[in-house]
C-alpha cells in the first residue's frame, strides 16, 4: 500500500530514553489525522522527526514517495511540510502581516503575491495583518503560528498541541477552523493534542501512542473504546 | 505614508513599526546617503589636518563597522572578529604590493584572503550560538593578532611595515573614503531589504522558527559573515593606505570588541548606526588625544551606559526624538 504519507518504523532516542520506538503509520492525503497520549509518549517527537526538526535514528518516511528522513528543517519545508510548535513562536516584533511575508517568501517555488486576506479569514484573524504579533491574544497567537506555517503553501500541516491555553468556547472554533483549512486548501493535517474529546471530534483516524510506541489506531470511536487507549489515559 | 504592508518579493520591509527616520522610498533613502558621502568628502579635504585625519579614520570605522552591522545587526550574531579581517586587509593589500602586485590586484587579493578567512570562521562558529560565537569570533580574532604580532619574517612583528601608496595622490584617497563609507552605508541599506537581509531579520528574530519556514539558516548566516569579512578588510585597505604603515597594534584583538561596541552604540540594524557609533567611540578620543587605554575605558563606559539607557543606540534615540519633535508640531 502506498499512502501519501508513509512513516515505517521511525525511531529517536534521546540520552538513552527511546522516544519514538519503531513507529509505522501512514496518512492519507486529504485527511485529519490525529495522535494522542500521555505527557512523554512521543507525540512532539514523532512530530519533530516528521518537520526535520530532528533526524529520525532509524527509520524512513517518505512523503508522495520522496524521502523526508534525514532532511534539515528548512529542506523538509521547502518539500511542502510545515508544523507549528507548543509554544507560541512567531516573530514577535513584527507585524502578523510581515510575519506571513516572510513565511511565503521563505519557499522559493512560491511564486507571486499571497493574498494574506485570504489567509487571515482562513485562520479566523480577518483584518489583524497589521497588528504587532506581540500584542495578540494567547489564542490569535497560536491561529496566527497557523497562518505562518500555511503561508509556507504546505502539502501536510503539523500541529503541535494547537488549542493549548485555549478556553473551550476557542478551543471549539479552533477544530472547525483546522476542518475548514483542509477542506479549503486540500492540505494534509497532523494534529498532536491530549485533549480527547477535541480530538474525537475533528480527526479522521488516530492513532494513540505510549511511552514511544504506538498503542492503537482506529477511528475515533474505535479509539474511544479501545480498553488499552483507555487504561493508558487512566494511568493503568 | 509608512510603506505597504504587503511589500514586494524580493524588497521585503518587515519591520513592525517603521522607523521615522526611513518613512522615505528607497530613492530618497540611496540619495540621502550620496549626499551625506559628498557632505562627509566637503568635510575631509575643508577642515584643518588634524580634524581631517580623525574625520577619515572615523569613515574606515564606518566601513569596517558597516560590515559588521550585516551579521550582527541584521541576523543578531555577535560578531567580535571583525578586528581580524580589518587587519587581513591592511596586511594583505600591503605585503601583496610588496611581492610586486598592482594595487588594485591587491585590493582584490586582501578581500579575497578576509573572505576565506570569514567562510572558515563561520563554518566553524556558525553553529554556535549567542555568547558562545562571541567567545569563539573573539578567539579567532585573538589568534590573528597573535599571526600579525609574532610572523616576523611577513609582518615583521610590532615595529609594523610600510605600506606603498596605491593612488595618484592625497586627493583621490580623500575621495575614495568617504565615497567607500558612503556605498558601505548604501550596500547595507540595499541588503537589508533583499532575501539575505531579511533571512537575517528572522535569524535575529527566532533562529528556529526562521529554519521552519523555509529559512537555510546555516547558509545565511555564513553569507552574511562572509560579507562583512570581505567589507571589513576593504576598511583594512583603507587604513593601510591612509597611514602608510600598519602594525599589529592596530588590530589587537580588542579592536573587534570595540567595533562590535560603536556598532551597538550607534545603532545595530540601522544604516546611519555605524557612522554614528563610530564617531563617538573613535572621534572622541582622537580629538580629546587621549591615550589608547583611556579611550578604551571611555569606550567601554559609553557601552555600558548606552545598553543600559537607550538599547536601541543613538539611532533609536533618534527617532524618538523625531517622534517627539513631530508629536509637538501636530499639537501646536
Amino acid at each position: 500500500m502506498s499512502g501519501f504519507l508513509e512513516v515505517e518504523g521511525a525511531s529517536k532516542t534521546f540520552g538513552g530514553v527511546r522516544a519514538v520506538d519503531a513507529v509505522d503509520f501512514s496518512v492519507d492525503e486529504g485527511k485529519i489525522y490525529g495522535v494522542i497520549g500521555p505527557n512523554g509518549s512521543g507525540k512532539t517527537t514523532l512530530l519533530g522527526l516528521l518537520s526535520g526538526t530532528y533526524r529520525p535514528d532509524r527509520g524512513v518516511i517518505r512523503l508522495n514517495g520522496r524521502r523526508l528522513d534525514g532532511l534539515s528543517a528548512h529542506r523538509t519545508v521547502q518539500a511542502g511540510v510545515a508544523r507549528t510548535f507548543q509554544t507560541s513562536r512567531l516573530f514577535y516584533r513584527w507585524s502578523l502581516a510581515a510575519n506571513l511575508t516572510a513565511a511565503a517568501a521563505a519557499r522559493p517555488i512560491a511564486r507571486g503575491e499571497e493574498d494574506h486576506s485570504a489567509l487571515l479569514g482562513l485562520v479566523g484573524l480577518a483584518g489583524r495583518g497589521d497588528a504587532e504579533c506581540l500584542s495578540l491574544s494567547n489564542a490569535e497567537r497560536r491561529l496566527a503560528m497557523i497562518a505562518v506555517a500555511l503561508a509556507t503553501r504546505p502539502h501536510l500541516l503539523l500541529l503541535d498541541e494547537p488549542a493549548v491555553g485555549m478556553s473551550p468556547k476557542e478551543t471549539a472554533a479552533l477544530a472547525g477552523i483546522i476542518r475548514r483549512i483542509r477542506d479549503d486548501r486540500g492540505v494534509t493535517i497532523i494534529v498532536v493534542e491530549h485533549n480527547m474529546h477535541f480530538m474525537m471530534g475533528m480527526a479522521e483516524w488516530i492513532m494513540a501512542m505510549r511511552a514511544g510506541r504506538k498503542l492503537a489506531e482506529g477511528t475515533p470511536a474505535e479509539i474511544r473504546a479501545n480498553a488499552d487507549v483507555v487504561a493508558a489515559y487512566l494511568g493503568g | 505614508m509608512s510603506e505597504s504592508h504587503a511589500p514586494r518579493a524580493g524588497a521585503l520591509d518587515l519591520a513592525a513599526a517603521p522607523s521615522p527616520l526611513s518613512r522615505f522610498g528607497p530613492a530618497r533613502d540611496y540619495f540621502g546617503i550620496a549626499l551625506l558621502g559628498i557632505g562627509l568628502w566637503l568635510l575631509v579635504v575643508e577642515t584643518n589636518a588634524f580634524y581631517s585625519s580623525v574625520l577619515a579614520t572615523i569613515l574606515i570605522w564606518t566601513i569596517a563597522t558597516g560590515g559588521l552591522n550585516i551579521i550582527a545587526g541584521l541576523g543578531g550574531y555577535p560578531s567580535l572578529v571583525q578586528g581580524a579581517f580589518y587587519g587581513i586587509g591592511a596586511y594583505g593589500s600591503a605585503l601583496a604590493m610588496k611581492w610586486g602586485q598592482p594595487f588594485w590586484a591587491s585590493c582584490f587579493e586582501a578581500v579575497g584572503a578576509a573572505s576565506l578567512l570569514g567562510l572558515v570562521i563561520g563554518l566553524v562558529f556558525s553553529r554556535t550560538r549567542g555568547q558562545y560565537f562571541a567567545i569563539g569570533t573573539m578567539f579567532s580574532g585573538l589568534a590573528v593578532a597573535l599571526v600579525l604580532n609574532n610572523w616576523r619574517m611577513l609582518t615583521n612583528g610590532q615595529l609594523g611595515i610600510s605600506v606603498d601608496f596605491g593612488f595618484a595622490d592625497m586627493d583621490q584617497l580623500n575621495i575614495v573614503i568617504p565615497a567607500a563609507a558612503a556605498l558601505t552605508l548604501a550596500i547595507f541599506r540595499f541588503v537589508s531589504r533583499r532575501r539575505l537581509g531579511w533571512r537575517l531579520q528572522t535569524i535575529l528574530e527566532d533562529e528556529d522558527l526562521a529554519e521552519h519556514i523555509g529559512v537555510p539558516t546555516a547558509r545565511t548566516k555564513l553569507t552574511g559573515f562572509v560579507l562583512s569579512a570581505a567589507i571589513g578588510a576593504v576598511a583594512g585597505v583603507l587604513i593601510g593606505q591612509y597611514n602608510g604603515t600598519i602594525s599589529p597594534d592596530l588590530f589587537d584583538y580588542y579592536v573587534g570588541f570595540v567595533m562590535f561596541v560603536a556598532l551597538s552604540v550607534g545603532g545595530a540594524g540601522r544604516v546611519l548606526g555605524p557612522l554614528l557609533g563610530s564617531a563617538f567611540i573613535v572621534g572622541i578620543p582622537d580629538l580629546l588625544n587621549l591615550s589608547s587605554g583611556i579611550g578604551l575605558l571611555i569606550a567601554g563606559l559609553i557601552f555600558v551606559l548606552v545598553i543600559i539607557l537607550i538599547p536601541g543606540g543613538f539611532m533609536s534615540a533618534l527617532d524618538a526624538l523625531v517622534r517627539w519633535v513631530a508629536m509637538k508640531a501636530a499639537r501646536r
